[in-house]
């Protein structure tokens, strides 16, 4: 194992990735505080009071820097790693592993800086009680609700990376083919559920059934809608089976990936 | 322990309807700095990605100490190759790239990758963006040098590089070679007589075929140019093979592979004189003689 290791050159891909994502995850960081520093600083120039968003992790900051960082790991990372002639599984397995540690530091990072902000606001509060408020209660209360919410938000972080760097080597590989499913596929969505009201004010316009087509286009909307209900009942379970499926398609996806 | 690191076997490699490697066989000695020596488009770096596991062949095989390449881990750890596009990825010191190869080599020498920085004069503290491209390819040479991997190949080192650069890095390699003698080294160029002074080996491809390969050594001593009198020199060449002939100022020189004794035969007489053909007219030579028969 430890002569596997030595010659697979994993280490190597943990620090390149520890660098590169790391830089990424560091900048997300620093977003979420300024827009935080921002919002605290705000209250006595508005007047407004300050509203507190609650102690969680910034699953949406993640779940962005997943996707920018899952594509930028499938494609240029990838490259100058394998360029080396670093294996394929030492590349997968070493950004697979890279982006989910670092996506999951960058959510518990948030929930800390959040931690924090909370802490902040103790000292505004005493400072300025009109503008901040925040008790040792509302505190407690934040703090273990947001504690409560982290494995989920964890959860969703790790499949949205595993499936964020699938999409990344797809784009790799079959760069014009992705674009076209990705931009695709919702737009499809959108025409599917526009075309019953169209078909509708085109029958009003031409003065032919109108119950009939209304009928017809209310059974396509509910058939949409059964579609959709299914989507959202099954939600967790789609994604935690599109994360599972992505983690070995994204090696095979790389491994046949042509070299430049 | 082989004799040989690296093993092609019967390798060809199509892309599309263009055959870049024909049914090629080489084997790479084991402790040689071996020359892969060939014009643009013979089909070198296709060979190298082969070896360097970036490239899967069409047919055929490629093993470094008999295990295949194409994503083993295990064999491509002993491997470290530098390609003929410096390529840093998004990491933009120095530091950051050497920090990187501590993991991605086994053996890597740190000390020696910073003692090769200040022998090639880079700016440590610079971007490596804004790094020239010569300044970029000696950073791609030393990391090269400083892995200390037991086969090294590099993709025409020369790109980018000024004649003083090209030199110290010719110098640096046989130093490295002199501190580990069990260290090889592939090289491909096309710039044959300025590689030629380091090589121990080198093997000469053409149309993604085998042109002929040998030490360096055996290659010259194989290979001379005859001159003298015109009948004298036809008289003792005379069913060797012809490689060029050329005539000047009455004097006939004929470039010719020739046997261990005929190499005597013809160095005792005196109507004629013979020297050794560089590395690089052999090629050329070789190169015509193919393309000659190919053309019918």
């Amino acid at each position: 194992m430890a002569e596997w290791l030595r010659a697979s050159r994993l280490p190597g891909v943990l620090k390149y990735n520890c660098k590169i994502i790391g830089r990424l995850v560091v900048w997300a960081l620093l977003i979420v505080l300024g827009v935080q520093v921002l919002s605290l600083a705000l209250p006595p120039f508005t007047g407004d009071s300050f509203v507190f968003d609650g102690i969680r992790g910034n699953f949406e900051m993640a779940f962005f820097t997943a996707l920018v960082a899952g594509i930028l790991t499938a494609g240029r990372s990838s490259r100058f790693l394998l360029r080396f002639g670093t294996s394929r599984t030492s590349v997968w397995l070493g950004n697979e592993l890279g982006l989910l540690i670092g996506m999951v530091g960058l959510l518990l990072a948030t929930f800390l800086l959040n931690m924090l902000v909370g802490a902040a606001l103790f000292v505004l509060t005493s400072l300025s009680p009109d503008l901040y408020s925040m008790t040792p209660a509302l505190y407690q209360y934040e703090l273990s609700k947001g504690l409560k919410n982290l494995p989920e938000l964890l959860t969703y972080t790790l499949e949205w990376t595993a499936i964020f760097y699938l999409y990344g080597c797809l784009l790799r590989r079959f760069r014009v083919l992705t674009i076209s499913v990705s931009v695709g596929v919702p737009l499809l969505f959108v025409i599917l559920m526009l075309i019953p009201t169209v078909r509708e004010g085109l029958a009003v316009v031409q003065g032919n059934n109108q119950g009939q087509i209304l009928v017809l286009g209310l059974k396509w909307l509910q058939i949409l809608n059964s579609i959709l209900r299914f989507i959202e009942e099954h939600w967790d379970a789609i994604q935690l089976t599109a994360a599972l499926v992505s983690l070995p398609a994204g090696y095979l996806v790389m491994r046949g990936t042509k070299q430049p | 322990m082989e004799q040989s690191i690296l093993q092609i076997n019967g390798v060809s490699r199509n892309f599309g309807k263009t055959q870049a490697l024909k049914n090629l066989s080489m084997a790479v000695p084991r402790g040689k700095i071996v020359g892969l020596l060939g014009r643009n488009g013979a089909g070198k770096s296709t060979l190298l990605r082969i070896a360097g596991g970036m490239l899967r062949p069409s047919a055929g095989s490629a093993t470094i100490d008999s295990q295949k390449i194409w994503d083993r881990a295990k064999a491509l750890g002993k491997l470290c190759i530098i390609g003929d596009t410096p390529d840093f990825g998004r990491l933009r010191k120095i530091k950051d790239l050497f920090f990187v190869c501590g993991g991605l080599f086994p053996d890597w020498d740190n000390a020696l990758a910073l003692a090769l920085v200040k022998r090639f004069d880079l700016p440590g503290n610079r971007k490596i963006k804004t790094f020239s491209r010569g300044m970029q390819t000696s950073l791609m040479l030393a990391v090269g040098l400083a892995s200390n991997a037991p086969l090294t190949i590099i993709d025409e080192p020369s790109l980018g590089l000024d004649a003083v650069m090209r030199e110290r890095f010719y110098d640096l390699l046989l130093e490295e070679k002199q501190k580990d003698a069990g260290r090889t080294f592939l090289i491909s160029t096309h710039l044959i007589d300025e590689v030629a002074r380091a090589l121990d080996y080198a093997v000469m491809i053409d149309d993604g075929k085998m042109l002929c390969e040998g030490t360096v050594e055996a290659l010259q001593a194989g290979y001379l140019s005859v001159s003298g009198d015109a009948d004298a020199v036809k008289e003792l060449t005379e069913g060797c093979r012809l490689l060029k002939q050329e005539e000047l100022a009455g004097t006939l020189v004929r470039h010719v592979q020739l046997t261990a004794e005929q190499i005597r035969a013809i160095q005792r007489d005196p109507r004629v004189r013979t020297a050794p053909i560089g590395l690089q007219r052999l090629f050329v030579f070789l190169t015509e003689e193919k393309e000659a028969e190919r053309n019918g």
